[in-house]
């Protein structure tokens, strides 16, 4: 056995500009143990159910994340309209579907980009980014937002978009697909990549259920798990099957984020091809008076979103349990047995958004 | 098996929301057979501390997921809801697929000096939502995994959501 060395891992380092430590036990290069620790800008946004009503809670939700901001809205409103027996108009429904898939494009072209970054591969993580950015001019100009959309309220939306405005967004994203398509060519077929990222961090199919990962991360070991099939929004009314790959190492999760980068585009076509006419939200009256634990998929997996009301304005709770949060475990078991230059590599793998956990 | 947690009915018994249009213009078929926006049947178990871990560990050996641990500060006491999934099954009949439900064990604490066993035995993974109760709620919990000792938020304050902000100095 050589000699143990403790590293501290951020939480300033070079995988990604927000704040997770981790103490790296090595024995020479390999890491032998990992202690996470996160909580260093915990921002309690759950505690302001005591100062905000349900629906100023909206706003609250949509600001939880910088990246993921529109399915954290959708989740809070979702739980609300449960308990409150709220049917949402099916324009609304599916405008939320396509927004959601537009969300997904841009976090997963976001990550691309970081992880070509972390690699050292600039020119890829620049195609990355150069892509995401019209991604995200899509949402500016279907919302008037870039990432936090400010769009949904309990009960529906707050903008509508005319049909044909719809068409030409489905396909102007089919157009971007064919340079995705070419960027996901490089991050699966190059050598300098696959060499990064195949065999690193193998994360086996019982290792991902029994730590109850999420997402990409889990879909990456053979677990056919998206919370999508749920069926929530417009997801029942569209052909869908989760992506598994089952290698398990850091180029599965990669592999699952990239084939669902074309999922997104057949998901957008599909919902905005349903999307029927009529309202997009419905007056709300009343107080939220039970419990719903409403969940959706995030670009980093499974999210909850958890309300109860007691019948006043005031929620009586409100929590938030983010797909990083239920990742980090997994996290943990992957950096134990791996080299240490291959730390960064894997706290990108699970995509993690410390963002979201210190909501 | 528990109560229902009370999410209202099921949308298909509601009426038509204002603004709704008529049924014939719904948006095609659903391939899935599920109605627009389901909504997701919630069962609710309340049990005893003392039972926590018997059937925790009951629910691991029928495969069930731990999606999420939720405090929530009430009057006079406080409870944790551990909340369950097995996937894409419902929770009666392991062979109806994807018809998801989930399963809700809540036990009630005190306010003062509350503790509960770590369920982290069963589900390793645990320990964060543990730690979590620990730093947020004040709740002492009993063999995790990896403890914290205190230190895994920082907050201005300990144990912030017990204390309603109205009684702090803001």
């Amino acid at each position: 056995m050589g000699t143990r060395t403790v590293i501290p891992f951020g939480p300033q380092h070079p995988a990604l500009p927000e704040p997770i430590h981790l103490d790296l036990v090595l024995e020479d290069e390999r890491v032998v143990e990992a202690i996470p620790k996160i909580g260093f800008v915990h921002r309690g946004f759950e505690k302001l159910v005591e100062k905000m009503d349900f629906n100023e809670l909206v706003y609250v939700a949509d600001r939880i994340c910088g990246i993921c901001a529109f399915i954290h809205s959708m989740a809070y409103c979702q739980a609300v309209e449960a308990v409150m027996n709220v049917e949402v108009p099916p324009r609304a429904v599916f405008l939320r579907t396509v927004w959601s898939e537009l969300a997904r494009l841009q976090s997963h072209l976001l990550w691309l980009g970081f992880m070509a970054d972390v690699m050292g591969f600039e020119s890829l993580f620049m195609q990355s980014f150069r892509l995401r950015e019209k991604i995200v001019d899509i949402l500016e100009e279907m919302t008037g937002g870039r990432i936090i959309l400010g769009v949904c309220r309990v009960g529906g939306v707050r903008r509508d978009v005319a049909n044909d405005t719809l068409a030409g967004i489905v396909g102007r994203v089919k157009d971007l697909a064919k340079d995705m398509r070419r960027l996901a060519d490089v991050f699966l077929q190059d050598d300098s990549v696959k060499h990064r990222m195949v065999g690193v961090g193998v994360l086996t199919r019982e290792q991902a259920a029994d730590l109850g990962c999420v997402g990409p991360v889990m879909r990456a070991s053979g677990i056919s798990r998206d919370t999508r099939t749920l069926g929530y929004a417009g997801y029942g009314f569209v052909d869908f099957s989760p992506v598994v790959e089952t290698a398990g190492d850091s180029y599965a999760r990669c592999a699952v984020r990239i084939r669902e980068l074309f999922q997104s585009v057949g998901l957008i076509e599909q919902a905005a091809g349903k999307v029927p006419a009529g309202e997009v939200s419905v007056k709300v009256s009343g107080y939220p008076d039970g419990e719903y634990h409403s969940r959706c998929e995030q670009p980093r997996g499974e999210v909850i979103h958890y309300v109860k009301g007691d019948g006043t304005r005031y929620l009586q709770r409100y929590r938030v349990r983010t797909p990083t949060f239920a990742n980090i475990p997994a996290l943990v078991k992957m950096l134990q047995g791996c080299e240490l230059a291959d730390v960064p590599i894997l706290v990108l793998t699970i995509d993690p958004c410390i963002s979201c956990t210190e909501r | 098996m528990g109560d229902d947690i009370k999410a209202g009915p099921a949308p298909s018994d509601l009426p038509p929301a204002p603004g709704t249009p008529p049924a014939d213009s719904a948006p095609h078929e659903a391939p899935s057979g599920l109605p627009l926006n389901p909504r997701e049947r919630q069962e609710l178990e309340e049990i005893p501390v003392a039972a926590l871990l018997e059937r925790v560990q009951r629910l691991r050996g029928q495969g069930y997921r731990l999606v999420h641990i939720a405090c929530t500060r009430l009057v006079a006491d406080q409870e944790v809801s551990y909340c369950f999934d097995r996937d894409g099954q419902s929770l009666e009949s392991p062979d109806a697929a994807a018809l998801h439900g989930m399963l809700t064990l809540r036990v009630r604490l005190p306010m003062l000096n509350p503790e509960l066993p770590s369920i982290s035995p069963f589900y390793w993974g645990a320990f964060l939502y543990e730690n979590e109760m620990h730093d947020l709620f004040g709740i002492s919990v009993k063999g995790m995994a990896l403890d914290f000792q205190g230190h895994l938020y920082t907050t201005m304050v300990p144990t912030p959501y017990v204390t309603k902000t109205a009684d702090h100095e803001e």
